[in-house]
């Protein structure tokens, strides 16, 4: 122990310690660059590796979860490769490194999210858990505090992986919005992000992540964004005879983190929700994508436009642009092109990425909080690089006086007249109700109102108005044979022209006015889905289940309604999957399942057309998420070069042992429990402690080496502000 | 100016001045002396670890460190050596009537085969424990790489061998792994470790 004391001297003196503090813009740049990754989605053919489809990355935990694009790593007819290859950034200043290989962890391809998780080696071998070095991870940010004009960096790689890493600063200059989610569905910016950047990050100011810069490649006749890089049909030429790698165009929309939350905490806590009674995948639609009924709208109220415009005032904010769209997959790429009086307009523009919604329904694109300078606007449309509908609105002048109707909901009247009900999904029944509100308008004014079953017109009414200017009115429908389930479509006009939409559901039995749609909803753990038919309901359960099914009952439910699985653990949505219904309209027992679920609370919530039905809550073990103690990267990263001091020259194979807190450099026995982190010197004598040391905390350092004096120091801290630390030690023979 | 020039006077030591002189480097010798014997009785030290609940005791170099959390009851590893760090690990295995040693063997053989860089059996034969009870040992060789892709770390060619016995229902292996080139001289620290082991 003396020696020990001795050498604690000798390494103070041959020690000498470099702080970077926190405020270091470049060093913040590091360590965004260190996070960010590239992708090869690659084929095996014939013993070969073919690169298929490239992007970037980003790191999003220390051990291997990564964020990116899902157009580039799932399967598809552009992308059909069946191993993702991860290159990480090893040096700064050079190209990326293949080192990893990954499998999907979950993925939206509507959203064009994926998680990925590091499983294996480069060269294939498995990677135990736990072996995985504790990887450099981005910091996840709050996407829904971000305001226009915030400064945004993206990082990724600017080309197939002949550059380091790129860091691209520009700001936000809009948003916009669609019905695929909460908040924005799009963050716009102008900064020139290279087509290979799509999937890396988009940061805000303090390095945090807010969003996964995104495009979607044109497609293979696109020859501007594919590049040949391989000789991959072995004829001895590079040429367009080859594979294509899709490298798309400059992006120009980030997908807001927020959006990707529910699958990162999926992936994270290795749960895999899988819905048993749904069938096999849906064919695809035969028929190309098409889109009808364009409008516009000056607001969304849960998804319908509150009234139908032709024309905007001055200083308008808030613009939402309407229209059915049908045969659409989630390998539709879509693109909105605006222009304002013949100029394009890039803020309010949509440039091409993937479909995030169903197969047909009415969407919306559209901005809030954004002013709109006067003119005349030409939204176009574009479906698979294809024009399917342009549309022309005028912004300026006075305010709209037009007669109009707007805000349409729906539901039952009661015995005094009154309109209940929860405004979108009826109980079957005879009869349907809605109320709008009208301004405006003039008596003696034509106006009509149809109802639609599905595509099909089951009533009309059409009249000369007589309820004043201003107010509410309150309109029925009766089809023959009653309310079957399905959806429904209200439109109304004044003086021939289309004032105001709104679709609605009827599903469920009646209980009162509001419908019963899912009942008997229940969970329990069994060794099979058909076991667990016949299991009894519980409510909690021990830790380390297999399986937890959940089973529900369900009535009058129309194939194609929209319908919503979410799954939350400890209140924190994991698992959201809203699909068109196409099971039977009324059954038991639909089941689903969560494979080999860790402790926590878990809530199952189904809904219709966003609204919550029903749900419940089960505890598993102590019911409550284990703690993840990497899930911050907090604490000082403590690099640094071990050398001989006769030579100067760096020492390789040198074991640094970093002493945890509670011990002291002389209290150390050389055993496991004492030590707070390994590291060992590479070729050139440099080391990294992959763990964060935390701040403000004493630790102790000793080295021992053959042939050379060991050392051993106390008193190693750093404070908050000291993020990184580099040391040099240097070695004395003896 | 006129200088003195010429030769110092030659210097008497007194005997006394001699005795001094030699005591001197005697103790500098001896202390020297004194300081290896102490650095490699340090060096050569030996810690004892006993696990009552496995019902294991031996005795290790001083100075390696001791794990007991993984896969394993527990290793020792020599974290001074400038490259792999020798290791020697001790684990157990549950076995059923008809499993044999080579059973054993090959299931880890198909277990580190997909962890282990380039992992290749060299050969089995038998090993007499300190007891005289037989046991069956494997050796193999593999590459490790230090597994941090930030740092250009270097491979080494990595010998083993492992030592497997069948007692009680239970199997239990000593893997021992060394660095190629002190593998041989290692080995004595097995014997060693292997004599002292008590289980």
């Amino acid at each position: 122990m003396k020696n020990l004391r001795l050498s604690a001297l000798l390494l103070i003196l041959f020690v000498s310690v470099t702080v970077w503090p926190q405020g270091a813009v470049t060093l913040d740049a590091d360590r965004i660059k260190r996070a960010t990754v590239f992708i090869y989605q690659a084929r095996s053919v014939n013993n070969d590796l073919v690169i298929k489809c490239v992007s970037s990355g980003t790191l999003i935990s220390a051990d291997g979860l990564i964020i990116t694009n899902a157009h580039s790593v799932l399967p598809s007819q552009q992308c059909d490769g069946d191993q993702l290859i991860i290159s990480l950034n090893v040096d700064l200043s050079e190209p990326p490194i293949p080192k990893y290989r990954a499998r999907i962890s979950s993925a939206d391809d509507g959203l064009d999210i994926a998680i990925l998780r590091i499983t294996r080696e480069l060269d294939g071998r498995l990677i135990a858990s736990g072996e995985l070095p504790i990887l450099p991870f981005a910091d996840i940010g709050n996407s829904d505090v971000v305001a226009i004009d915030h400064n945004l960096i993206a990082a990724g790689f600017p080309d197939l992986g002949n550059q380091a890493a790129a860091i691209t600063r520009g700001t936000v200059t809009a948003f916009i919005s669609e019905p695929s989610g909460p908040g924005p569905a799009w963050f716009k910016t102008r900064a020139e992000i290279p087509g290979t950047m799509s999937g890396g990050g988009a940061y805000n100011s303090a390095g945090q992540l807010i969003g996964i810069p995104t495009n979607a490649p044109a497609g293979r006749s696109a020859a501007a964004s594919c590049r040949y890089i391989a000789d991959t049909n072995r004829d001895g030429l590079v040429n367009s005879s080859d594979n294509c790698v899709p490298t798309g165009d400059f992006v120009s929309t980030i997908r807001p983190i927020n959006h990707a939350r529910s699958l990162i905490r999926g992936a994270r806590n290795n749960l895999s929700a899988q819905i048993i009674s749904a069938p096999a995948e849906m064919p695809p639609p035969l028929n190309p994508p098409r889109a009808s009924r364009l409008f516009f709208a000056p607001s969304v109220s849960d998804g319908s436009p509150s009234t139908v415009v032709g024309s905007m005032p001055s200083n308008t904010k808030s613009l939402f642009f309407f229209f059915d769209y049908d045969n659409m997959t989630a390998e539709t790429v879509y693109e909105l092109r605006v222009s304002r009086d013949g100029i394009p307009d890039p803020t309010f523009s949509l440039p091409p990425v993937r479909w995030s919604g169903r197969e047909n329904g009415l969407w919306y694109i559209g901005s809030r909080e954004q002013a709109w300078a006067n003119g005349a606007y030409e939204f176009t449309l574009l479906f698979n690089g294809t024009s399917v509908g342009s549309r022309r609105i005028i912004v300026g002048g006075g305010a709209d006086n037009s007669s109009q109707f707007s805000d349409i909901v729906f539901g039952t009247l009661d015995q005094s007249g009154s309109l209940v009900g929860n405004g979108s999904i009826l109980p079957l029944g005879d009869i349907a109700s809605a109320r709008f509100l009208f301004a405006n308008m003039r008596n003696g004014l034509p106006w009509s109102a149809i109802w639609y079953f599905g595509a099909v017109e089951v009533a009309r009414s059409a009249d000369l108005w007589s309820d004043g200017s201003h107010g509410a009115k309150v309109i029925r429908v009766a089809p023959n044979g009653g309310l079957l389930p399905g959806s429904y479509r209200l439109e109304l006009y004044v003086d021939g022209a289309l004032s105001a939409t709104s679709d609605f559901f009827v599903s469920g039995t009646p209980a009162g006015p509001l419908p019963e749609i899912f009942t008997r909803l229940r969970h329990t753990t069994a060794d099979t889905p058909a076991a667990a038919r016949n299991a009894p309901a519980l409510s909690s359960f021990p830790t380390s289940i297999p399986t937890l099914y959940a089973l529900f009952d369900w009535h009058q439910l129309a194939a194609g309604t929209p319908w919503t699985l979410r799954w939350l653990v400890d209140d924190q949505v994991f698992f959201d999957s809203t699909n068109p219904w196409h099971t039977i309209e009324s059954g038991a027992d639909f089941t689903v399942s969560l494979a080999n679920p860790p402790d926590g609370s878990y809530k199952l919530q189904l809904l219709v057309n966003r609204l919550k039905l029903i749900e419940q809550e089960v505890t598993i073990g102590i019911g409550q998420l284990p703690i993840d103690r990497l899930a911050r990267f907090e604490g000082t990263i403590l690099s640094g070069r071990v050398f001989d001091a006769a030579a100067g020259i760096g020492m390789p194979s040198i074991t640094i042992v970093l002493i945890s807190a509670d011990f002291t450099a002389s209290e150390f026995e050389w055993r496991e429990d004492q030590i707070f982190a390994l590291a060992t010197t590479d070729r050139n004598g440099n080391f990294q402690f992959a763990r964060p040391l935390a701040f403000d905390t004493f630790y102790s350092v000793v080295i021992e080496a053959d042939g050379f004096i060991p050392h051993a120091a106390d008193e190693f801290w750093f404070s908050a502000d000291q993020p990184y630390a580099d040391i040099e030690i240097a070695m004395v023979r003896g | 100016m006129e200088f003195e020039t010429g030769r110092s006077p030659a210097i008497q030591l007194t005997p006394r001045q001699r005795w001094a002189i030699a005591i001197t480097y005697g103790l500098i010798v001896l202390g020297l002396a004194l300081g290896v014997n102490l650095r490699d009785g340090s060096l050569n030290l030996a810690s004892d670890y006993r696990n009552l609940e496995a019902g294991i005791s031996a005795k290790y170099p001083a100075r390696w460190l001791l794990e007991e959390s993984g896969p394993f009851i527990f290793r020792v590893r020599d974290m001074a050596y400038r490259g792999f760090n020798t290791l020697i690990e001790v684990s157990a295995a549950p076995v059923g009537s008809d499993t044999t040693e080579r059973n054993l063997l090959d299931q880890l053989t198909l277990q580190r085969s997909q962890v282990l860089i380039d992992y290749s059996v060299l050969g089995y034969e038998d090993y007499r424990l300190a007891d005289g009870s037989a046991a069956i040992s494997m050796s193999y060789s593999f590459v490790s790489r230090d597994s941090n892709p930030f740092l250009e770390g270097v491979s080494s060619i990595v010998y083993g061998l492992d030592i497997l016995t069948i007692r009680r229902g239970q199997a239990l292996i000593v893997a021992f792994r060394a660095d190629a080139a002190i593998y041989l001289r290692e080995l004595d620290t097995l014997r060693w470790f292997v004599q002292n082991l008590e289980f």
